[in-house]
């Protein structure tokens, strides 16, 4: 009997305690459980849509690593306010000053907070296949696994060492997983290859299901009319997203940057650079093409043709407006001499850049008072012709293709004929590499070509880090001048980083 | 007495004997018709005729008849018994009827006047008796039950009552209870009953409510402070807090020197002080309100503070505040903070009763603690300050300052000196009305109750008036007593469209508000900017505007709550020992809020034209909360042998929390006429609606075992377990246990037997571990919110908001008291101590993580608090005659209590040391290992260089200097006193009772802001304290507090301004008359009646001189009730 009373007691506890487990478990009604976020593929779509946002917001490629303190680093904006010593120390790269620290910490706590968006996702999908419809597993995955390898090179390129002196040391965690666990930090090696897998694997999820391998970007944004016709529109515009060619190019910049410390990545970013190169869509035409003078005509002046990846920034007219236009701190200090510009000349000379379509019209002095000493910058201005506008912020473009094509070349040749095909489209005289000494020369050639063709989209700075560059030639930066260092390229860790890390 | 019960009882017994054992009511017979007519005949002749036209057997003597000679009786058709009432009207004789025998006999006295009844009744299994109080008047409707039975009767005018046995039971023990009156139980036994009552003084203390079961406080182990019904009348504040505070000091309010006497600000409210730290963002905002505010119990549910300060307080029948494990852990989770239990009045058995009362309450405002400069001295410190002749200026600048001065002057030679405090003040007439209805048979009962309650703040315009209405029914069926209780209440709040009290303190006595024509003006004059601008003060950016205009428009700030409670319960008591209970309770509040500035509000003055079309606000907001809780319990009470006492409950309960608010913020109202939200030009810049969302769900299962040895040794444990929605997965249940042992002293023999003079001794100890919950519905989980105001090309995105802990779970307060309860000399004397040490553990805080986890922070269970403190109580019965109905008492008490933080989690030491290096003039909260929560962390000043006038400190180091670091502040006070108490007297004499009470508190320091805002001020554009005037210092030599008058360094935390505080005040004094039973009171229909006068608040004596209620006035209270009950 007692035994019957002590087993039935037992049972009615138990059932009791799992009820109000349940009843006890509310879901809130203005937040989502993340356990029902990711019930659905719509849930798995939103969590990746915030890392896009976030990926666009001011503390990463919104501003900072875009036109903003990247490119003050670089030293290619001029401080317009001496009061504003930030700036100055910014321009400086002094990373005692607690304003620059600040900065610097911002981007680092950004870029892991875009990690930590992705990994939500990454460590339930797999075991939440069944909520997606055809090939949006494949998609979601690949996108988080290319957004997860893309944040982390971005720690590696500004916090790492210089390329070609990388040591034995560790230096972040490359983190896969959201919890309040502490990360242990890896090796330089250790940290890009975990990159390279995530690109690896990201690539062939997406190879499969990538409607960007069959059909052209202006289909992939008409889903409508045209030859990609879906009710879902989350499935096109592949070019606003991590799509496979994003993964491929992202790959090329990688094993670039890779390449200064360990040569043989030069083959697997040639490799990757040229497979970009040579996309085609179902009928036979290039996926991306170079820019040319008519997209320049039509006000597209970051030539949207070229972009793998950019992020769609619907504001960005009216940003780019509060930035670059008569009252946007972004500007270069010059005088006008008998060409018109003095510092500008160095880095545009006058004879080369006559139809030079990155010269032409973008450059000019503002014609406010007291501010005529100021050139501004015309390349995230929007067409005044709302239906006209390109609002995006290219992240990987095509040129880069070409200058990491030239750049990993095996001979004078083959470097040439990438770089004068850039040149044509680009409008700029081809000249061959100097003979006496054609790799330097190819590296000055190309360094050049990523400030102008690269300038206010965050990649300058990063190429002379990659290069190691301790000095420009002179007058290309405005009124500051740049000298490079090991003290300067490699930004401190943010203090509770080294706190946490060293415990 | 207990002669004359024996006399009666002889003779009753003489009665029997002589009328026949075998006794029977015959009533028929007496309903018979007959007709007697008489002509001024005697009694003998209509007796005689009685008896030969019913065929009763008369009986009388002779000489007691024969005194009634000249009888009228008309010739009609009555009874046998109206007829003998008709003739014996106006004799001293009654009848008894015996059998077949009409018996004449003489009518007892008063006293004892059951003869006649008695004999009829006895011998029948009937119950019967006379109830009356202690002056030998009848009490009417007293409710005579036979115990835990609904059997039973009410007496009638005379005080009388009957009602029959049930046959199969012996031993009866009866129940008297009467409103007022000490319930009595007395064993029936064939005597005769003559009760007496005694008036109920404080006749609560034997109870203690604890909202899940009622215990003997005699059998309890915990620390309790039981307040009455009747305390609360005679402690009276200015609401039920401050009512409360002036009974029990560990009810601490944390005074809020700017809101002063505000009746819309509810109060922070702590017993036995703070043992929470706020969170992260609280401290960087430096609020904590709410954190420490106790568990409030309202018949056995949650309810809020708000709903406890609308309540009808004449429904109260009793307060418990529960404060020690042994009392606290039966909440188990939500304990931490102590508990207020309410319990409101059952509808009494009864007649139909009508209870009215009527109370005017008028508030004057206090402004002793103001002393501003008059027009004459504030031009003079303009003067002296030098801003009507400066030599960095140019003398064209130096003429219109001139100019302006010379405008002033004569201003001032008019007579120009505006009493500015007056303008916004008001006498603040508050009334509220109650009515009840109440009465039922004992199988049925109900009580109506209605409330009007309009509170007038002294502020005008500023108000708060509810109406409340309740129903009370019960019914009983056998052994079940089913019970509901359905209270609505109506609350709507007004904030006085004159703004903050702070303006007018601080206008300059030599504006006046009205112009020549007596228009009010909108803008002061004389004006002249250049005098305005020269302290380069933004709100002095044109003519300064009068803040009087405001209030002349179409603006309003009101709020208005509905709430709705309805509470049913079930009791059933199958047998003597057991007893179970259900209840259910639903609450529902909805809450709407309306703020309103028209485009001429001041508010907007500053904007541009390109803000046109921004000017006029409407804040609206609106809410609603559902809550539901049902409540199971049982249990078992026995005494066995004599000698074991034991009690045994369990509990279980479900609770469920919902609730949300939308706000809408809008701009663009031009007109003041037009003040409908939907004209709204915009939503406020920038903002759209905002809204939140919360819903809590809690279980709990409560076990509680009480044994009692020989009235001696008592041993009280209870065992709970919590589980709520609030905490994490993996942490959602959690256990709380008390255990309490207590010792009868006064019953053990070696106490009764050498020191018979005490009659209770008593000490108990207590251990219990309770919880607290008060944080975010929402904080343990992991939980995804979308971008609002962002996007991604055409889709939405949404983010973590933050990491989310499985693991988190209640903050754990471990508590234990040891007291001790003395009563001697007859309970003459009584005292009660307790002592206390809590330890707070598992706070909730937040931890800090590296970056590269994506979450900056994380909600961890970090962080310790110790509180220890203790509280004394006594009374000394200086007179206490109750025959003569003649009382005089003093009481006291003390509190004090410490709080130490133990352990801070990282990111809050991290947070605190960056708070310590901001500087302000104002010291902000810093926590500190060691220190207490409270502490007031300045520099050091050593005072005024007499030869400078500027002030010098002390740096850490030990250094001299002039200049003020943040890093040098350490701590100089602590703003908690060392001793918090009341005092209280109480003298009754018959109808009559006075009562006066005081509270004080001393020991404690206080960051002097008057000083630093209005004397060392170094804007004095605006009125300053006479201080500026007299006390600062002018010349090289003076020994001065305050710093040169014009010394305009920046205003600082510094030591000088920690002033000790120590204060006495008059919380109330009251004078009552009761009256109950009167003759007087028969005529007007009345049973009861009750006058107070009383007031609140009458003086306030500080040794900390510094203005009170800088943004609403303090006030002084005058209140006369009126209670009638009929």
């Amino acid at each position: 009997m007692k035994k019957i009373i002590f087993a039935i007691t037992l049972l009615l506890s138990s059932l009791l305690y799992t009820g109000c487990s349940d009843w006890l478990d509310v879901r809130p009604q203005s937040e989502i459980p993340k356990d029902n976020l990711f019930e659905t593929e719509n849930g798995f779509r939103s969590a990746l849509t915030g890392a896009y946002i976030r990926l666009k917001g001011g503390s990463l490629y919104g501003s900072a690593l875009m036109w903003g303190d990247i490119e003050y680093m670089a030293c290619n904006w001029y401080n317009t306010s001496s009061s504003n010593t930030t700036i100055t120390q910014l321009q400086n790269c002094d990373y005692t000053n607690a304003g620059v620290i600040s900065k610097i910490d911002a981007i680092y706590e950004n870029l892991y907070k875009v990690i930590a968006d992705v990994n939500s996702i990454l460590e339930v999908i797999d075991s939440k296949k069944s909520v997606f419809s055809q090939g949006g597993y494949e998609m979601i995955k690949g996108e988080a696994l290319t957004i997860r390898a893309f944040a982390h090179f971005d720690v590696l390129r500004l916090f790492g060492p210089v390329p070609n002196n990388v040591g034995e040391s560790v230096l972040f965690p490359y983190v896969t997983e959201v919890t309040k666990d502490i990360h242990n930090a890896m090796t330089y090696q250790e940290y890009s290859q975990a990159i390279i897998n995530d690109l690896d694997m990201a690539s062939t999820l997406l190879k499969t299901v990538d409607p960007i391998m069959t059909y052209s970007i202006a289909d992939l944004k008409d889903l409508t009319g045209g030859d990609f016709i879906s009710d879902d529109n989350y499935i096109g515009y592949r070019n606003i997203r991590m799509n496979y060619y994003a993964s491929v190019a992202l790959k090329a910049r990688v094993c670039l940057w890779l390449s200064a410390s360990d040569a043989g990545n030069k083959v697997k970013a040639a490799q990757c650079a040229q497979e970009v190169i040579d996309a085609k869509d179902h009928t036979g035409t290039p996926t991306f093409r170079l820019g040319v003078e008519a997209d320049r005509v039509a006000g597209d002046y970051t030539f949207s043709a070229e972009h793998i990846m950019t992020l769609s920034v619907y504001n960005l007219n009216t940003t780019a407006q509060n930035l670059f236009g008569e009252t946007g701190p972004y500007v270069r200090y010059d005088f006008n001499v008998t060409d018109g510009f003095y510092y500008l000349n160095n880095l545009f000379p006058v004879a080369e850049r006559v139809s030079d379509i990155r010269w032409i019209n973008m450059w000019s002095y503002r014609t406010a008072s007291g501010q005529t000493q100021y050139v501004m910058y015309k390349k995230f201005i929007q067409n005044v012709d709302e239906y006209k506008r390109i609002l995006q912020v290219p992240i990987l473009r095509l040129s880069e293709m070409y200058l990491v094509l030239a750049e990993c070349a095996e001979t004078k040749t083959d470097a040439e004929t990438v770089y004068k095909a850039f040149c044509d489209k680009k409008g700029i005289p081809f000249t061959g590499f100097s003979s006496a000494d054609w790799v330097t020369d190819r590296r000055n050639k190309i360094l050049r070509e990523y400030v102008r063709e690269f300038y206010a989209e965050g990649q300058t700075f990063f190429t002379y880090k990659r290069l190691n560059v301790t000095s420009l030639p002179t007058m290309w930066t405005p009124g500051v001048s740049f000298s490079g260092s090991a003290a300067k390229y490699v930004a401190p860790k943010p203090l509770r980083e080294i706190e946490y890390h060293n415990k | 007495m207990k002669k004359r019960r024996n006399f009666i009882f002889y003779f009753l017994i003489f009665l029997m004997v002589l009328q026949g054992i075998n006794v029977k009511l015959c009533a028929q017979s007496l309903q018979q018709k007959i007709t007697v007519e008489m002509k001024n005949q005697p009694l003998k002749y209509g007796l005689d005729q009685i008896g030969k036209l019913s065929g009763f057997r008369m009986n009388y003597s002779i000489p007691a008849v024969s005194a009634y000679q000249n009888i009228n009786l008309s010739k009609e058709l009555r009874t046998v018994a109206a007829t003998l009432n008709l003739l014996l009207t106006n004799t001293n004789l009654t009848y008894n009827v015996d059998n077949d025998k009409i018996i004449i006999v003489s009518k007892p006295e008063s006293r004892s006047q059951l003869n006649g009844m008695v004999a009829s009744v006895l011998q029948n299994n009937q119950a019967y008796g006379v109830v009356t109080d202690l002056e030998n008047n009848p009490l009417a409707g007293v409710s005579v039950r036979l115990k835990d039975t609904e059997i039973g009767a009410f007496t009638d005018v005379d005080g009388k009552f009957t009602f029959s046995l049930p046959a199969e039971k012996t031993n009866f023990v009866l129940v008297f209870t009467f409103i007022g009156m000490k319930t009595q139980e007395v064993l029936w036994s064939d005597k005769i009953q003559n009760i007496v009552m005694e008036e109920n003084i404080n006749f609560l203390e034997d109870v203690i409510v604890t909202g899940i079961f009622k215990k003997k406080k005699s059998s309890y182990t915990g620390a309790v402070k039981v307040i009455s019904d009747e305390d609360l009348d005679m402690f009276r504040g200015r609401n039920i807090f401050t009512t409360i505070k002036n009974i029990d000091p560990s009810f601490n309010i944390i005074e809020n020197n700017n809101w002063g006497a505000d009746p819309n600000r509810l109060p922070e409210i702590q017993i036995r002080g703070a043992g929470n730290l706020p969170a992260l963002n609280q401290l960087q905002e430096q609020t904590s309100s709410g954190l420490n505010t106790p568990l409030i119990i309202l018949n056995g549910f949650e309810t809020t503070l708000q709903r406890m300060m609308d309540l009808n307080d004449q429904e109260i029948s009793s307060i418990s505040i529960l404060k020690d494990g042994a009392a606290t852990s039966l909440y188990g989770s939500r304990g931490a903070n102590g508990i207020i239990v309410i319990t409101t009045k059952e509808p009494e058995v009864g007649k139909l009763r009508m209870s009215v009362r009527s109370e005017i309450n008028v508030s004057l405002p206090d402004l002793t603690s103001y002393d501003l400069l008059n027009s004459r001295d504030k031009l003079e410190l303009e003067r002296l300050s030098g801003y009507y002749e400066s030599t960095t200026k140019d003398a064209a600048a130096n003429i219109l300052l001139q100019q302006y001065y010379n405008k002033v002057l004569a201003e001032v030679a008019k007579g120009v000196n505006t009493d500015w405090l007056a303008k916004p003040l008001r006498t603040g007439l508050d009334q509220t009305h109650n009515l009840k209805l109440e009465g039922g048979d004992r199988i049925f009962q109900y009580a109506l109750t209605a409330q009007y309650k309009d509170v007038q703040g002294v502020m005008k315009g500023s108000g708060r008036s509810t109406f409340n209405g309740g129903i009370d029914l019960a019914y009983r069926h056998k052994k079940l007593l089913f019970r509901n209780y359905l209270s609505v209440g109506n609350t709507t709040t007004a904030e006085s469209p004159f703004g903050s009290f702070s303006k007018y303190a601080e206008l300059n006595p030599y504006w006046k508000p009205y112009d020549e024509n007596g228009k009010l003006m909108r803008f002061f004059s004389p004006y002249e900017q250049n005098f305005l601008m020269q302290t380069g003060d933004v709100r002095f950016n044109g003519p300064y505007p009068n803040p009087m205009y405001d209030a002349t428009l179409n603006t309003y700030n009101t709020t208005e709550t509905t709430s709705i409670i309805n509470n049913f319960s079930i009791e059933w008591k199958p047998l003597e020992e057991l007893f179970f209970r259900g209840s259910a309770a639903i609450t529902n509040d909805i809450t709407n809020s309306d703020n309103f500035k028209p485009a001429k509000h001041s508010d907007f003055a500053g904007y541009s034209d390109a803000d046109l079309f921004r000017k006029g606000s409407y804040a609206y907001s609106s809410g609603k909360t559902f809550n539901y809780a049902i409540s199971l319990s049982a249990n078992y009470s026995k005494l066995i042998a004599e000698k074991h006492s034991l009690f045994a409950g369990v509990n279980f309960d479900v609770t469920q929390n919902k609730g949300y608010s939308y706000n809408i913020l809008a701009e663009g109202f031009p007109d003041e006429s037009i003040d409908f939200l939907g004209m709204a030009f915009q939503y406020q810049n920038n903002s759209g609606p905002t809204g939140s969302e919360s819903t809590i769900r809690r279980i709990g299962v409560l076990g509680n075992a009480n044994y009692v040895y020989d009235n001696r040794f008592l041993v009280d444990i209870s065992y709970r377990i919590d589980g709520a929605s609030l905490y994490g997965a993996n942490n959602r249940f959690a256990p709380f246990w008390s255990a309490g042992t207590g010792w009868n002293l006064h019953n053990e023999p070696f106490i009764k037997n050498n020191l018979k003079f005490v009659d209770r001794l008593k000490v108990r100890i207590s251990y219990g571990t309770t919880g607290s919950q008060n944080f975010n519905a929402y904080q343990s989980r992991a939980t995804y919110r979308y971008y609002m105001n962002d996007r991604y090309n055409m889709w939405m995105g949404a983010y973590q908001i933050a990491l989310g802990n499985e693991d988190l779970e209640w903050q754990k307060r471990n508590k234990l008291n040891v007291g001790v309860e003395v009563g001697i000399f007859d309970s003459r004397f009584v005292l009660e101590a307790d002592i206390y040490k809590e330890k707070t553990s598992n706070l909730l805080s937040n931890l800090e993580l590296p970056y590269s986890n994506g979450f900056s922070e994380f909600t961890e269970n970090i962080g310790k608090l110790e509180n220890s403190g203790f509280e004394l109580s006594g009374t000394y019965w200086i007179l206490r005659n109750t025959k003569r109905r003649l009382t005089w008492s003093l009481s006291g008490s003390i509190s004090h209590d410490r709080d130490r933080i133990v352990e801070l989690s990282e990111a809050l030491r991290t947070a605190n040391e960056r708070l310590a290096l901001q500087g302000g003039s104002s010291p902000n909260r810093i926590f500190r290992e060691g220190d207490s929560q409270s502490t007031i962390y300045v520099v050091q000043s050593l005072g005024i260089d007499p030869s400078t006038g500027r002030e010098l400190f002390l740096t850490k180091d030990g250094e001299v200097t002039y200049t003020w670091n943040a890093a040098d502040r350490v701590a100089v006070g602590n703003l908690l006193p060392k001793l918090r108490g009341n005092f209280s007297t109480m003298f009754r004499y018959k109808d009559f009772s006075l009562n006066l009470s005081f509270g004080y508190r001393s020991g404690g320091q206080i960051y002097n802001s008057t000083l630093r805002d209005k004397v060392e001020v170094n804007n004095k554009l605006l009125n300053v304290d006479a201080r500026v005037f007299t006390e600062r210092w002018k010349q090289p030599g003076d020994k001065a507090f305050f710093k040169g008058i014009n010394e305009y360094s920046m205003a600082v935390a510094t030591s000088r301004f920690v002033q000790d505080e120590n204060t006495f005040t008059c919380q109330n004094a009251s004078l009552r008359y009761d009256a109950k039973a009167k003759k007087w009171l028969d005529a007007i229909g009345a049973q009861y009646l009750a006058i107070t006068a009383s007031t609140g608040e009458l003086f306030y004596l500080s040794t900390v001189k510094r203005e009170r209620g800088t943004g609403y006035p303090y006030t002084r209270q005058f209140l006369l009730s009126l209670s009638l009950m009929f």
